[in-house]
């Protein structure tokens, strides 16, 4: 049996493979941040509730290690073949730094595949297992628009030569959507990449198909409850209603659901140029998604359970990211700066009802800049402004007197609009000290900081918190108003 | 913010750089660099190339790049860096630098890459003298462009601090 053909089969059956003269190179590396941040105005230790205000001090604390294990090495100015086994565990709790104290539970292996190269067909690398693939990333929000096959374990196979990347991957993305909940969600797709001026200009386009079929008889497959109405499915009142109209004796004869089948589908784009002048780089990515639909709710009414399919409630759902991030060297050795934004847009052609997160648009912009006193001691200052639009109606509560439930703003508790704006405009501000051991770069790492942050939001209380919320006069804690939040960060950050 | 940044900058100011070590007489040093690719061999970078001067410069050592591109075929043909050290050696001192960049996976928005660099520093015409050190330099980079010439150049201070602790070894040894 060929050394060729065993690195085949090791690459393809995901078994590890071993050589005597050239396997055993293992290798370690991963991402940690850890941050200390006292909220004294009753938050949870984030400055804003999500990274759209940038990430730096939205994002709680994170860990990642990567193993990669060369079961055949590659052979330096050669084309020889190579195999590797690569392993990430990773997670978002640190002990001592958030309220899972750095559980077990908080981390999960979320990427196995074994890699071979130069198999077959030379400068194709193979892989098999799970399939992620990102043009780039956008730094300041932590964000990658640009990726195909996140929830894809399968096959793939990636041409690179000077000028031309082709990646083509087909798997199952079933397991990462629904979890027990599993059904087949056959994906296929690819990503190109082209650079017609290396170095200075590269442009990309991928996309991927998720067929999803549901067999007969399956609990797991798609499937749409008939004679249900939206409006019951939001409120969570499907069971009461069917109660009300045909009596608590005919529970038994609850509409059995009718199959359906699901389509999902996601387009990206890039165009990266740069190495010019102060721009170091400039990045843009752009996606589209079509997401798969939803299944099935459980609901309890009078001691009956209720279980019904919404596929037709939620099959209409598009979303599309727009981000770009250009950074800077405005004043060589002195001064960097990173410009970012990013826009967003949910639409939800089953809703017009109630006010959600597939029924909104988005968009911020973030700008950083980073002077350098000395080699290794730096000053950072950032500010992002953000604005978000519900489609839906109100569902930002301004006061902590707000009315919850109202109708085109007035009080109405059988209303479905959960505040009293439909946007939500947000500013922040940071700044402080960082200590980079090695050097200079505004993305250089591992970086140590001292940082302040303040927000300005017209949503009361606009991060994470426990206040209380209702206006119930038998509350033990009375609703607090504040627009304005205050924290400090010690934090660090390293890629290794 | 200012009162905090002064003094972190005195306390910075304070912190003594430990000292350098210098030959007792300038030295001439030929200093050999080259990058394993999947094609063959190549030139570093000049950042790498400079990096490693300054280090020879500021011990009192004058560095001369040597221009290994006619012999990379002959180069290419030794089995290891022994047999590259006797086909470069002569009557100088001389620091052979082998570097190699694989990229390795995308991790967290990064592009990750190893760098190895293997140091070898003949200080009497022996070969079989070389001091020898090696470094392992994992590298983040942050744009899918980037290749091995800018993990090289990320990998820089690291492979040049290797260079720094072998010369020193040698002037500390030398009588």
């Amino acid at each position: 049996m060929s050394a060729r053909f065993l690195v085949v089969a090791a690459a393809l059956s995901g078994l590890t493979f071993t050589s005597e003269a050239q396997a055993g190179g293992a290798d370690v590396g991963g991402y940690f941040r850890v941050a200390a941040r006292p909220d004294l105005q009753g938050g949870n230790g984030r400055l804003g509730y999500w990274n759209l205000y940038g990430r730096l001090m939205n994002e709680g604390s994170y860990g990642m290690l990567e193993l990669r294990y060369d079961i055949l090495e590659p052979q330096p100015a050669t084309q020889s073949e190579w195999a590797s086994l690569h392993v990430r565990v990773e997670g978002g709790s640190i002990a001592n730094a958030d309220a899972f104290n750095g559980s077990l539970n908080s981390f999960r292996m979320s990427q196995v595949f074994v890699k071979s190269g130069n198999v077959l067909i030379p400068n194709v690398t193979w892989q098999l297992g799970t399939l992620e693939y990102f043009y780039g990333d956008l730094g300041l929000y932590d964000m990658r628009p640009a990726t195909v096959f996140f929830e894809t374990v399968g096959l793939s196979a990636h041409y690179q030569s000077e000028r031309i990347e082709l990646l083509l991957g087909l798997g199952d993305s079933g397991f990462r959507r629904y979890g027990l909940q599993y059904n087949a969600v056959p994906t296929a797709g690819g990503a190109l990449r082209l650079k017609p001026v290396p170095g200075h200009l590269e442009v990309g386009l991928g996309g991927e198909v998720k067929l999803e079929t549901s067999a007969n008889g399956n609990v797991n497959g798609h499937y749409q409850t008939p004679d249900i109405t939206y409006e019951d499915w939001v409120r969570g009142e499907v069971g009461e209603s069917f109660v009300q109209q045909f009596g608590p004796e005919l529970s038994d004869y609850f509409p059995d659901p009718e199959r359906r089948g699901a389509f999902g589908w996601k387009g990206v784009g890039y165009v990266g140029f740069g190495g010019a002048g102060p721009l170091v780089w400039n990045n843009l990515f752009f996606s589209v998604e079509r997401v798969l639909p939803e299944k099935s709710v459980t609901e309890n009414y009078n001691g009956t359970e209720f279980t019904y399919w919404v596929h037709d409630f939620t099959d209409e759902r598009t979303v599309v990211n727009i981000g770009n991030e250009m950074q800077l060297k405005l004043v060589p050795h002195r001064l960097d700066a990173v410009l970012a934004g990013w826009y967003g847009l949910a639409m939800d052609g089953d809703n017009d009802l109630t006010p959600s997160d597939w029924d909104r648009t988005y968009a911020s912009t973030v700008l950083r800049l980073q002077a350098y006193p000395s080699e290794r001691v730096h000053l950072l200052v950032e500010t992002s402004l953000a604005r978000e639009v519900s489609h839906n109606g109100r569902t930002y509560r301004e006061h902590a007197d707000s009315i919850f439930a109202n109708t085109d703003g007035r009080p109405d508790t059988r209303g479905l609009e959960t505040g009293d704006s439909d946007s939500r405009n947000t500013w922040q501000g940071k700044g402080g000290i960082v200590l980079n051991p090695l050097g200079r770069g505004i993305y250089s790492r591992p970086s140590l900081r001292a940082l302040y942050g303040v927000q300005h939001s017209n949503q009361n209380n606009a991060f994470g918190n426990s206040f209380v919320e209702t206006l119930d006069q038998y509350n033990d804690f009375e609703a607090v108003e504040q627009h304005w939040h205050h924290m400090l960060s010690l934090e660090t950050e390293v890629w290794f | 913010m200012r009162h905090l940044l002064l003094p972190l900058l005195l306390l910075a100011g304070c912190l003594k750089p430990a000292a350098i070590q210098q030959a007792t007489s300038p030295t001439p040093v030929s200093v050999a660099t080259l990058v394993e690719l999947d094609r063959g061999l190549g030139d570093v970078p000049d950042e790498l190339d400079a990096g490693i001067a300054k280090v020879l410069s500021k011990r009192n050592l004058t560095p001369k790049t040597l221009d290994l591109e006619p012999k990379f075929d002959e180069l290419l043909g030794q089995p290891n860096s022994e047999g590259r050290v006797q086909l470069l050696v002569g009557e100088e001192v001389l620091l052979l630098v082998e570097t190699s960049a694989r990229f390795s996976v995308q991790v967290n928005g990064r592009y990750r890459w190893n760098v190895e660099a293997d140091l070898s520093l003949v200080t009497d015409g022996f070969p079989e003298h070389a001091r020898t050190r090696h470094a392992s330099v994992p590298v983040a980079l942050i744009y899918s462009h980037q290749g091995a010439d800018d993990a090289l150049i990320e990998a820089t201070p690291l492979i040049a601090r290797q260079a720094a602790a072998l010369v020193d070894e040698w002037i500390a040894s030398t009588p």
